[in-house]
């Protein structure tokens, strides 16, 4: 069994003997349980040394190859009009949704600078707020408000029929389809070239009798805006089952670290070191030491990976800031959870396998012909 | 929160014809973008004002819905304008006349009401706008077509009237009845007189000029042009500059001077009769640009009249015999002559005329409102047998007729219309429902 040592992140050394006192022999056995003792203070400093490591964010190496992936396809002109971002829970979608707004913000400020009344981009989250019928009002909404349209509490509904204009008795209640007029002409008024939804699995809980995806297929087709879909495995059922979707959508996936790879294992490694340099106490637990049972423990996954470490941290903090190696057998998630999860992402990339950006029916001889016939 | 700051409140929409002479009007842009919002300009103006404080005038927007006062020189359209400008990201100084302030006197500038429009400019738009030019008083032909404008209040399907509640505010749609481009109207279009369309023209070419900082124009250049102009068109003699332009003398010669500021509609009249550019003039240059013999000498109120007496005393008897009779100003204008000039030398005749003109408005008017009671005596009987309360508000929603406060014959008509339906005795089958019907006070 692997020791959980101590590590000096201000000399990089790995000391073996650690603060606490322990033997690797006496680690090997299982650790007898601590009597109860005095927890520390739940103090503003603790909190906020904690919530400094929640806040922690670790870029995935993989970013840049999923933008290079993702930039061509947001075009205006190409065919692609939905995007999906997919990967296993806690492998940082989250996170790359930060990145990958931050980078679109750059990308389109001087769009955004020559014309002031453009907003090209727009991200939003689908939350589940438990009434599935509504669920589309709540993302047409938050459109609405991330469009910043104004005046939402007053819109009519005018209309020109047969060459008469009027406004049509009770537009101003917010109906699904006159919330989705409202958002079709702000997104092209405001010259709106992408719109991000996060936790975009949540869409699947939108029942009524629209499938969410036609409804967001025809929003694409008659804004031209490019609708990035970020989310678990679960929202390929979406356009799996639809063959109209699947002409007009890529998926991309944010893999996770592969123990048996040698680049991952090495990134895995450098995420590891650079959480221990971030640890929230001054006793920092050696976890490159462990890093393969830390690997599996998290599937590969930085947010999982994250979420035991913050919670080990916490058992750290309040312990006076000693650390203990069963915080880290406490953090770690219980057998069945484990197989939960697991068994989900197994699931997950078994259905993503051949649909990513970058897979074809064409097999490597076809793919050496055709370069040879593009070098022609 | 939006990823990128400072966006402006309001969508980006660009102003038609910016740049030219046929460029919208700020009665048309308003609707047009509160349109493009889903909201009323009401709404729009006060959201405007929410984020943008106008102070006192922040408060008058019913009555700058009404007149559009927000186009003409005041101080007024200029702070609207900066701030619908900061709320649009668009540029809009072409809109309103508020940039020829420096160099016009306010007076009779633009309309306030009797709005007109050009049904062939108008249908050929894509996408329909309402011209600035429209607007102005001194302009009642259109400058492309050769015809008169024509009023936009003469709604010809008044049987698809809309309810108050289903109407939108449009300068390109009938506001009665919805029809876009005043489809609706069967009015015949008439061929405007020479000098019309050639000031019409002069307003155009004005309009088209671009910020008059940039175009070097002051009052003091415009001044100087005036001169020019009388010295090369007139030899220098003011008086007969006057005369020929059909202004007063003292107030030309005021102008001329530069002690006070020539009115718009007096220099349409100059360029108009001399073919001088008006925007060279502005510049302070006085260049003809059309030919002579484009001139046609207009009416002047110095000749004697040509025409045979009995023949302008035959048009006048027969234009009060028409159905409805033509009007004073209408014959004036087809006989070239001045309607003080009708009156002064055809005094029985011009008095008929407008006597007859004076029976007709008044039988129109008795037509309305019997026209009006009838609408509401019928809604308010079937109010009744519907066992609704009969009050103004029901009653004005079931005959699809507005009764506005300031309206007072149809105000009257509506009384009179509820009275004569309580008074009426309801058929059998209709008196259980009518238990519950009665005036309702409280709408009273």
């Amino acid at each position: 069994m692997t020791t959980l040592t101590t590590f000096d992140p201000t000399t990089n050394d790995h000391n073996l003997n650690g603060a606490s006192d322990s033997s690797p022999a006496a680690h090997a056995s299982a650790p007898a349980p601590a009597p109860r003792k005095d927890f520390a203070e739940l103090t503003p400093e603790i909190i906020e040394k904690q919530k400094a490591f929640y806040e922690t964010r670790i870029k995935h190496p993989a970013l840049k190859d999923l933008l290079d992936d993702l930039l061509p396809l947001l075009l205006p002109h190409s065919e692609t009009s939905i995007i999906f971002i997919t990967g296993a829970t806690g492998v940082g979608k989250t996170t790359l949704c930060r990145q990958i707004l931050q980078t679109l913000v750059s990308d389109f400020a001087p769009i955004a600078e020559a014309d002031p009344s453009s907003i090209p981009l727009v991200a939003i989250e689908a939350y589940s707020n438990g009434d599935g019928r509504h669920g589309f009002k709540s993302i047409y909404q938050d459109l609405a408000r991330e469009l910043m349209e104004p005046g939402m509490d007053s819109k009519r509904n005018i209309v020109e029929v047969e060459g008469r204009l009027y406004a049509r008795s009770g537009g101003q209640r917010q109906t699904i389809p006159n919330l989705r007029r409202i958002v079709e002409g702000a997104l092209e008024k405001r010259k709106t070239r992408v719109v991000v939804i996060d936790e975009a699995a949540h869409l699947m809980r939108f029942t009524g009798d629209m499938a969410p995806m036609d409804t967001l297929k025809s929003l694409a087709n008659t804004t031209g805006v490019k609708l990035i879909f970020v989310g678990s495995f679960d929202m390929l059922d979406m356009v799996l089952t639809h063959g109209q979707i699947a002409r007009r959508t890529s998926i991309l996936l944010l893999d996770r670290y592969h123990f048996d790879n040698r680049d991952h294992r090495k990134t895995f490694k450098s995420v590891l070191g650079k959480l221990m340099n971030r640890w929230p106490c001054d006793e920092v637990p050696d976890l490159v030491a462990v890093e393969k049972h830390l690997h599996e423990v998290s599937f590969g996954c930085v947010g999982l990976l994250k979420s035991v470490l913050l919670d080990a941290s916490a058992y750290q903090l309040r312990n006076h800031g000693r650390w203990e190696p069963q915080f880290l057998v406490k953090a770690a998630k219980s057998n069945k959870l484990y197989s939960v999860i697991r068994s989900e992402i197994e699931r997950g990339e078994a259905k993503v396998r051949d649909a990513i950006v970058g897979t074809s029916i064409w097999d490597e001889d076809m793919v050496a012909q055709l370069m040879k016939a593009v070098s022609k | 929160m939006s990823n990128f700051p400072n966006r402006t409140l309001f969508y980006g929409l660009p102003l038609k014809g910016a740049g030219t002479g046929q460029v919208e009007s700020f009665r048309s842009y308003v609707p047009r973008l509160a349109r493009e919002h889903s909201l009323t300009p009401f709404k729009l103006f006060e959201l405007l004002y929410e984020k943008y404080p106008m102070g006192v005038i922040g408060s008058s927007i019913r009555s700058t819905l009404a007149t559009w006062d927000v186009q003409t020189l005041a101080e007024k359209g200029n702070l609207v304008r900066e701030r619908l400008e900061a709320a649009t990201g668009v540029s809009l100084d072409g809109c309103s006349m508020s940039r020829f302030r420096e160099v016009f006197a306010a007076q009779k500038l633009m309309r306030k009401s009797g709005w007109l429009f050009c049904p062939h400019c108008i249908s050929e738009d894509d996408g329909m706008y309402s011209r600035l030019l429209w607007d102005v008083q001194s302009v009642t032909a259109c400058p492309r077509h050769g015809i008169y404008l024509l009023p936009i209040d003469a709604c010809g399907k008044p049987e698809q009237r809309l309810t108050l509640n289903n109407r939108v505010h449009s300068s390109t749609a009938c506001s009665t009845c919805g029809s876009v481009g005043y489809s609706c109207m069967n009015l015949k279009t008439e061929k405007a007189t020479v000098a019309e369309i050639a000031q019409a023209r002069v307003m155009e070419e004005l309009l088209g000029m671009g910020p008059l900082t940039k175009e070097g124009v002051s009052l003091e250049t415009m001044r100087r042009g005036l001169r020019e102009l009388v010295a090369g068109a007139f030899d220098n003699k003011p008086t007969v500059a006057s005369i020929e332009c059909r202004l007063t003398r003292g107030g030309f010669r005021m102008w001329f001077r530069g002690s006070s500021v020539p009115a718009l509609s007096g220099l349409l009249k100059i360029c108009e009769r001399t073919g001088a550019d008006i925007t060279e003039l502005l510049r302070g240059r006085y260049v003809q640009v059309r030919s002579p013999s484009h001139l046609v000498k207009g009416p002047n109120v110095f000749r004697r009249i040509t025409l045979d007496a009995a023949a302008v005393r035959l048009q006048l008897v027969a234009a009060a015999k028409s159905t409805p009779p033509k009007s004073l100003t209408s014959v004036a204008r087809a006989l070239d002559v001045d309607t003080a000039k009708l009156k002064r030398e055809f005094p029985e005749e011009s008095s008929a005329l407008l006597k007859a003109c004076a029976d007709a408005l008044k039988a129109k008017q008795a037509s309305a409102y019997q026209d009006a009671l009838n609408v509401y005596k019928d809604a308010a009987l079937r109010l009744r047998m519907k066992g609704i309360r009969v009050g103004p508000n029901y009653v004005q929603q079931e005959a699809r007729l507005a009764a506005f406060s300031r309206n007072t014959d149809r105000q009257m008509a509506m009384k009179e219309g509820m009275r004569l339906a309580m008074e009426m005795p309801l058929p059998p089958s209709a008196s259980e429902a009518q238990c519950a019907s009665n005036v309702d006070p409280s709408q009273e």
